[in-house]
């Protein structure tokens, strides 16, 4: 069944037909969510959080975007607001302890020693790259939909695209990486 | 463009989540949507309604503007009217805007005659009108008045 048909019975008020977009985007969402929150906690509290905005406001959802790309966006508001405060407290605590920020979750949870270091160049990029580059190659949205994710014009998105590649292979290259074949992980 | 979108796409690995809590995910948010269901059908109502009513409060706003303003500062606009059709009378196109400007003028001078016929109308009728009030506020019981009043409820 397409998530608009899901959507129209919500309204008409079967609002058990929620657990099947629930069930669908949950767990591409709380991936995409870890790339922005630290802890699992925030990130679970955040998509759930996400799907009851989403959920609340279907009255104002427009069938001309995809649903996933609708929920995706108003998770990344989410994620970002709790971002801030998380970050607020952070150097709070710094000022008040002086004492160190945990390491962050990529640096801890990636097992393998090349995805530790993708990992770490992964972040060397600027945030709004990574997620586009995320959501393009990972998650396989289309630009319009990154662009509404992101609440950045489609131009602008192949732009973060084509510059995030750029730079994540500037910073392989730096580190040389390279694969088995003796050949650059990304050409 | 395919093998490339692969190999960008071995750059992010994701953490596989338990299934469990997945499930615990999807339960504890759906006992949260059953607990608090919403009226879908009776929020779009009132939206509907928030919208013909603020459709309503802004023509109301306009035409009160309008009306004030021709019915106070008519003068005025005639004459500027009247000013701004003389001052386009060289411009391209600028007949059919001074065709444009004269029916408004023409209007506006209906609107004029429809004031005078209003101020002539209440000239009339403002007379009886207060002899009529004043026999209803003179002859009404006042006993049924303290009646229905809530001094006496009290």
């Amino acid at each position: 069944m397409e998530d608009a048909e899901i959507i129209r019975q919500i309204l008409a008020g079967r609002h058990e037909q929620y657990a099947v977009l629930v069930e669908g985007y949950q767990e591409p969402l709380i991936h995409f969510l870890r790339r922005i929150l630290g802890s699992e906690e925030d990130v679970l509290d955040c998509a759930q959080e996400a799907f009851l905005a989403a959920y609340r406001n279907l009255t104002h959802y427009s069938k001309e975007y995809p649903f996933r790309a609708w929920l995706y966006a108003i998770a990344r508001n989410k994620a970002l607001d709790l971002h801030r405060k998380r970050r607020k407290e952070i150097i709070i605590n710094i000022d008040e302890d002086m004492v160190d920020h945990q390491p962050r979750p990529e640096d801890i949870l990636v097992e393998k020693e090349q995805a530790s270091i993708l990992a770490s160049v992964l972040l060397e990029l600027p945030e709004h790259y990574t997620q586009a580059l995320y959501l393009r190659y990972h998650q396989e949205l289309s630009y319009k939909e990154i662009a509404l994710v992101l609440e950045i014009p489609v131009s602008r998105v192949k732009t973060y695209l084509h510059r995030g590649k750029d730079k994540l292979r500037q910073c392989l290259e730096r580190r040389e990486i390279h694969s088995g074949e003796g050949k650059p992980a990304m050409e | 463009m395919e093998k490339e979108n692969l190999q960008w796409s071995k750059v992010f690995t994701d953490k596989p989540i338990p299934k469990a809590t997945l499930d615990i995910f999807q339960a504890q948010l759906m006992a949260q949507i059953a607990a608090n269901p919403i009226d879908f059908r009776g929020e779009s109502q009132l939206a509907a309604r928030r919208k013909c009513g603020l459709g309503l409060a802004f023509s109301l706003m306009i035409t009160g503007v309008l009306w004030t303003v021709l019915w106070f500062g008519s003068e005025v606009v005639l004459q500027g009217l009247v000013f701004l059709i003389k001052m386009f009378a060289g411009i391209p196109y600028g007949s059919e805007l001074q065709q444009l400007g004269l029916g408004v003028l023409e209007n506006l001078i209906l609107f004029q005659d429809l004031r005078n016929m209003l101020y002539l109308l209440w000239e009339v009728v403002s007379w009886p009108l207060l002899g009529v009030l004043s026999i209803i506020a003179v002859f009404r019981v006042p006993n049924n008045l303290y009646k229905k009043s809530t001094i006496k409820e009290a």
